[in-house]
Order: C-alpha cells, then structure tokens, then sequence
C-alpha cells in the first residue's frame, strides 16, 4: 500500500509538488502512426518521455487524446511500437496498466461501481487484494486524499469536482508509476479545478497532462503541443505556452 | 433501480448479506402463506419496526409511503366496491411487511456485500462458476450504478426538447438517448480496460477516441509547424 502521498485537501489547502518517489517510467514511442475510423489520426511520431510533470496542448482533433490512450494501452498503434519501461503496449496491455493509470475526463463513467468506497477497492481487488485488505486499503486512501466522508457516498450523487477526485483516488490507490489525465479540469468550476490542480502536483507518481487549461502545465517539467496527429512543439511549458497562443489564438 | 444504502451501525447493518436475504425469502414464503389477518397484522407491524430499527432516510419513507398509499387505499377501495375488503385488507398487510423487510434489507446492505454472497455461491461450482461470478457481480453493479445516470439522460433530453419547442415523442426521446447509452456503455468498458479489469484485451478500437470538450473550439489546422524544440 501506498504510504508517502501527500493528501488532496478537500479543504483547498495548497500543498507543495513532490521530489521523492520513484522515478517516472521512460515511455518510448517508436514511429507511431494510428489510423482510426479511416482516418490518420497519429503521424509517424517518435518521441521519448521520462520527465514526471509532462503536459499535453493542442487543439481539438489534434491527437492529444489518442497520445494519452496510447501509453496506457487503451489505443494501440497501427504503425510503430509504444513501450513504458520496455513493456510493448501492444503486446503487455495489462502489465503497462499497472504501471500506468487513466483520468478520464467524464469521471462519471470511470466511477464504475455504486458506493464511492467499493469502486476505489475494485482497483485493488482486480490487482489481487482480498475483499478486506481492499476495503481497508480503499479507506485508507480516501481518508489520505481528503475524501473520507465520500466513502459511503452513491456514487451518482457526488459533485462534478468531487467525481473528479474520487475517480483519481481510484486510480492512485493502486500505486501507479505514471497517470495519464485526459483533460482533467474541463467540466470544473475554479475552486474544483484548483483542487485537482493541486492533488496532480502533490502526486508521487508522474503525470502526462492532457489539457487546455493552459496555466495547469506552468510548472511542468515539458509541454507538447500536438497538431494534426504530429508534434508541432516539444519544450518547457513557457515557450510551449506562448507558441500555443500565438499559433492558435 | 439505484443503490439505496445508508450507512450506519445498526445491528441490521451488522448483520452479514446472507442471513438477511436468507430471512427476506423465509418472510416473504411465511407471509404469502399466511391469511390470518391477525397474523398479518402483527407481521406488517414486526416489519415496520424492523425498518425503524435500520434508520431509512426521512425522505425514503417519504416517497415509499406516498407510492404504497397510493396502491394500498387503490386496493382496498376495489376490494370494497367488489364485496371482498377481507382479501384487500390481507393483500395490503402483505405488501407493508414485504416493502418494510425489503426496504431493511436495501438500507442495510451495500451492493458490493450481495456482489460477494453471488460471487461466493457461484464460485463453488469451479474456475468457471468463479469467472461467471465476477462477470455477473460487476454486471449487477453496472446496472445499480448506471440507471440513475441514464434517468438524468433521459430528464436533460427531455428538457432540451421543452426548450427548443418541441412535441413529446418516444422516437425524439428514444434514439438520442440509446445512443448516449451506447457511448456510455463504450467509455465505460474503456474504463474498465484502463483500470485493468481482468480478461479485457490489451486494446479495444474505442467508439470515439477522441471525444471533444463540451466547450468544441476550431479543429487544427490541416498542415502542423515544423517541429521545435529550444532545448536542442
């Protein structure tokens, strides 16, 4: 079980990034293309991610999302070759998922079960735990992100913000080297979309940040901007930030 | 159909899954069987406090109450104009002790405690019973989480046509929402790929890989900028 993370103050509370953990798992993409629905959607694109704070920018239809579903194996590549940490994810789907974890951007539909507390155990018992430590475990991780009181909640009836940390809380629980976020503060308001802001920088585990929210990448460690199925810019967040909004304001 | 469980300490929420459901059916066989009205009478009122003793939520009694008074002074008035109140009478205690044990068992019980009793039943007839089990208890669990999320579908649809004018139709109700099902159902078997749900592949072709925002801005351009990289 995961004891190091710093919580999700429910309360808001800023809390600083984190330095220690493991190191981010090296994600390696070899030639990719993807061809979806009779279109090219990921052009023959080769590139190599190790930093722990990675943000994603890009326009609608520009393959963002398709970048994310292809380190976690969700989507695999028509051309080329996606590994994390060596393990093809063509080939190793399950093992890269249990290194890399998925957030949606409708946590509606990643919430799968009824009682926020038996859909964050449900990670741990597909990974193994009996029922108890599972339980145990999903309490604990709760309690640890701010979420306590959500524990016996119907899952329908939570907030769009509190979805969107329960859903990560689900994902973190089962110690994930790297999390993708596919846009994870669209649907939030500000004090929400703060909140989440926060809990991404406090994780130990990396981060590939898929987003328009274009302040959420200021501190990362690199920022891609992705255009038309390719990279149109690879670099730190300022100057991706700046070629974004010159580009495409 | 939603999950209907408070959370508590009563003894009925310490009870295991089991003994309850196990005592529902044995209630419900006695009481079935049962016409003496003062039998009835007195099981009708064993169960609604045994329901006091599980603590629903105001607002749950509420609502049940308003739909079986409903039902019961329907019942009871037919029976009269028929000239059988007896068998009215005996049908309403019925349905008070049946409703009042249910509605214990459902407030007591987490959906993931009836999951594990299924699962524990199913797993002894092998490996086979085992993987059915675990495909049927997620699958009960999917349907509890989901239909009020599909009721909510099928309210904003509805309120999306009041407020564009349009006449009530099941066609202009029924086609948008099966395909928002659909692309439910679809995000939802992604996300059980993505948090690795035993026996899915290593990759589905999604629906939609790439839903877009709510807030859709302009597509990209058709030819990208050369790659930069003021690192290198």
């Amino acid at each position: 079980m995961h004891t190091k993370g710093r919580g999700m103050p429910a309360d808001g509370a800023p809390d600083a990034p984190s330095e220690s953990g493991r190191p981010p798992p090296i994600v390696h993409f070899d030639a990719v293309s993807v061809d979806l629905g009779g279109a090219t959607v990921i052009r023959d694109l080769t590139l190599t991610l190790r930093e722990r704070r990675i943000g994603v920018l890009g326009l609608n239809g520009s393959g963002k999302s398709t970048l994310g579903r292809l380190v976690n194996g969700l989507v695999t590549p028509t051309r080329g070759q996606v590994t994390v940490d060596g393990l093809d994810t063509a080939r190793e789907g399950a093992a890269v998922r249990r290194t890399v974890g998925f957030v949606f951007q409708a946590p509606e539909n990643q919430i799968v079960l009824p009682i926020v507390g038996e859909d964050v155990a449900l990670g741990l018992k597909m990974r193994g735990h009996g029922r108890k430590a599972a339980e145990a475990g999903a309490r604990a991780a709760l309690e640890r992100f701010g979420l306590g009181a959500l524990h016996d909640r119907s899952s329908h009836t939570l907030s769009g913000g509190q979805r969107q940390l329960v859903a990560l809380a689900a994902v973190l629980v089962t110690e994930p080297a790297l999390v993708v976020f596919d846009e994870p503060t669209t649907q939030l308001d500000l004090r929400n979309r703060n909140t989440v802001a926060r809990a991404i920088a406090a994780m130990d585990a990396a981060a590939l940040v898929i987003t328009h929210d274009l302040p959420l990448v200021a501190d990362f460690d690199r920022c891609l901007v992705m255009a038309d199925g390719g990279l149109a810019f690879d670099g730190p967040p300022g100057p991706a930030v700046a070629f974004y909004r010159e580009r495409y304001a | 159909m939603i999950s209907l469980y408070q959370p508590g300490d009563t003894v009925l929420h310490r009870l295991g899954a089991g003994p309850k459901l196990a005592a529902l059916l044995v209630a419900g066989v006695a009481v079935t069987l049962t016409t003496g009205l003062g039998w009835l009478g007195a099981a009708a009122l064993l169960a609604l406090a045994i329901l006091a003793v599980a603590r629903p939520p105001a607002g749950l009694i509420r609502s049940q109450a308003i739909g079986l008074a409903f039902v019961t002074a329907l019942i009871l008035a037919l029976s009269a104009l028929a000239g059988v109140w007896r068998d009215g009478v005996i049908f309403v205690l019925r349905v008070v002790a049946l409703v009042s044990l249910a509605t214990a068992v459902t407030v007591t019980t987490r959906t993931s405690a009836i999951q594990d009793l299924i699962e524990d039943g199913l797993t002894r007839f092998g490996p086979a019973g085992r993987r059915g089990a675990e495909r049927l208890g997620l699958a009960i669990a999917l349907v509890i989480r989901f239909v009020p999320e599909l009721v909510a579908h099928a309210g904003a649809l509805d309120e999306a046509r009041k407020a564009r004018g349009l006449k009530a139709s099941a066609p202009r109700l029924l086609v948008p929402l099966l395909v928002r099902t659909l692309r439910t159902a679809d995000a939802v078997a992604e996300a059980l790929d993505a948090r690795g749900y035993p026996g899915t592949g290593p990759s589905r072709a999604p629906v939609h890989p790439a839903p877009p925002t709510p807030a859709a801005g302009p597509s990209s351009p058709p030819l990208p900028e050369p790659r930069k990289d003021p690192a290198s």
